[in-house]
């Protein structure tokens, strides 16, 4: 592929995170995302840099599709259903048909929805921070595990007890401690528990005074 | 518009400060961003550092923009009040983040009202008064197990400060590094580095104004306007280690024990079963061990995670003195392996 086809491929892969494609052309873009590797990782980076624009707190990065790998390993093991379907369930085909047809009926009325990076002002203004964002983002993931830790792998270990919540499964990143901010799932009692070291444990030559207004400014704040 | 432009002022702290921690990866050394002409004028002990940054708030009114941020990129932010009046001091810390959230502290009496909630809770902190007579009695042994370094000068919030930085000694406590106002000494911007030196948290003033025409009565008020608020008080009974059965094995330098209390079993737990809540304290860093009554049901999951500079340990303990097995707890702003050290060395002595 050369770097022309490459940019227009970035370009329909663009189109189809911001809901801008139909019909055939958006069966083609499906399949060929889904086949690529590369394209594949593309979108998910464009998915990340559009959550990046609404809120920081969506820019975990890297784990979605790991996130997807266990998830199918996982399913795989699931008892089979009785009813088996044979077919995909996602036929490019009748996407392109049903779709073209709709789009017959109100081509002309129809509006594309606005793309996530439309030139409007708030957007523009954000978007310069924005990749910066990303970039910070995306730093903290590494900053933020903490190295051999054995807590982590018995985070793992234990996440493959399917009785446990979902939480284990996004939370084990096999042998790394994540941030509490990139937790989906926290435990009560643990907040419980911290608010309680804050309250009694302050302890410190620095807690008077600027750990009485850290604490009580991160209090409850992730609650 | 009013919150375009906060939505704006926040933004770009909270870039800046991404920013800032990730330029900190930098090793130590080239890491604080401070002209090197800015000689430090006075070399100061550390005692004289962390006794000046202890006295500088009660001599002073201020308000001022608080904001917290953490390495994983969490951020949090708190418009803050203070006042003294001779022994006397009092703050307002309201929160711009979060749950709508205020509190008043008057010395250690602190009151927390939870508009949404209409929860104020009160509580004693006894630990705000500790500290003087740590350093003042002269047993003190943060100079043991932190060094200090002036490595000079720095604008925050539009005032010129001090930069120092406590180094630890050894890898089972986290570095800090403070910017303290020149004049009065008052900590105006505070990172708490883990042990490679990279920023975990920061703390800082985004705005300050110092002399600020504060009114300790109009706080006062404030404070004591309880009238349509449900008043909790959590209830906390003083115990020891010992007398609940518990001891470490080894003690982990630096951290003497400073209290135990009981506190109330959480929600669905049999009656009677209190959790133990034992803290430790080098002088700057506080551990809180946990210990209740292991619970199949509810304690699912051993595991480390850690928020902003608090890290948390949960681990499950056998018990072999044949009073069943045991649920614990470790949260403290310290290195994750010094909340291991604390969980292996925790015994049942009964």
């Amino acid at each position: 592929m050369n770097a022309d086809e490459r940019l227009k491929q970035r370009e329909q892969i663009s189109a189809l995170v911001d809901g801008q494609l139909g019909g055939l052309e958006l069966a083609a873009v499906v399949e060929l995302t889904a086949a690529d590797e590369d394209a594949l990782s593309c979108w998910h980076m464009y998915h990340l840099v559009g959550d990046v624009l609404r809120s920081g707190e969506l820019g975990a990065f890297g784990r979605d599709r790991d996130f997807l790998a266990r998830l199918n390993t996982r399913l795989q093991l699931e008892p089979v259903a009785p009813r088996i379907v044979t077919k995909t369930l996602v036929d490019p085909e009748s996407i392109a048909n049903n779709d073209q047809q709709a789009l017959g009926n109100s081509k002309k009325n129809q509006k594309s929805p606005p793309a996530a990076n439309d030139p409007s002002f708030r957007w523009k203004l954000v978007a310069g921070f924005a990749s910066l964002a990303a970039v910070a983002a995306i730093s903290w993931s590494t900053i933020g595990t903490l190295e051999g830790v054995p807590g982590g792998t018995r985070l793992a270990q234990s996440s493959a007890m399917p009785a446990v919540a979902v939480s284990p499964v996004l939370l084990a990143d096999a042998a790394s401690v994540l941030p509490a901010s990139q937790v989906m799932i926290r435990d009560p009692r643990l907040d419980e528990l911290m608010a309680a070291h804050r309250q009694f444990g302050g302890n410190s030559a620095l807690q008077n005074p600027s750990g009485f207004l850290r604490n009580a400014t991160f209090e409850g704040a992730a609650r | 518009m009013k919150f375009a432009k906060f939505f704006h002022l926040a933004l770009t702290l909270w870039v800046g400060g991404s920013l800032q921690t990730v330029i900190a990866q930098t090793p130590l050394s080239t890491a604080p961003s401070v002209s090197p002409a800015a000689q430090p004028a006075i070399e100061r002990s550390l005692a004289d550092w962390l006794t000046r940054l202890h006295e500088a708030p009660r001599k002073r009114a201020y308000m001022g923009t608080f904001v917290v941020s953490s390495a994983a990129g969490a951020m949090a932010s708190a418009r803050i009040w203070h006042v003294c009046d001779g022994d006397q001091q009092m703050e307002r810390v309201e929160a711009l983040t979060g749950a709508p959230r205020s509190t008043f502290r008057r010395n250690d009496q602190v009151v927390t009202f939870q508009p949404e909630a209409k929860v104020a809770r009160t509580e004693k902190r006894e630990s705000l008064g500790q500290f003087p007579n740590l350093l003042t009695a002269g047993d003190s042994a943060i100079p043991e197990f932190y060094g200090v370094r002036q490595i000079g000068s720095e604008r925050v919030a539009g005032f010129d400060a001090d930069v120092v930085q406590l180094i630890p000694k050894d890898k089972l406590r986290f570095g800090y590094r403070i910017w303290s106002e020149k004049k009065t000494g008052l900590v105006v911007k505070l990172q708490t580095l883990d042990t490679a030196g990279r920023v975990l948290e920061q703390a800082a003033f985004s705005e300050l104004q110092l002399d600020a025409p504060v009114k300790m009565d109009k706080l006062a008020r404030m404070m004591a306007s309880t009238e349509g608020y449900k008043l909790e008080k959590p209830e906390m009974v003083k115990t020891t280690a010992a007398a609940e059965g518990w001891a470490l094995r080894n003690p982990i330098p630096g951290f003497q024990p400073m209290s135990c209390f009981k506190r109330p079993a959480a929600e669905g737990h049999p009656a009677g079963e209190r959790t133990v809540q034992w803290i430790f304290s080098d002088g700057l860093a506080t551990v809180s061990l946990f210990v209740e009554v292991f619970d199949r049901q509810r304690h699912l999951q051993e595991g480390a995670m850690a928020m902003g500079a608090t890290q948390t340990l949960t681990r499950h303990l056998v018990g072999d003195k044949g009073d069943g097995d045991w649920w614990l707890t470790l949260v403290g702003e310290v290195p994750a392996q010094t909340l291991q050290a604390f969980a292996q060395g925790l015994e049942r002595r009964r």
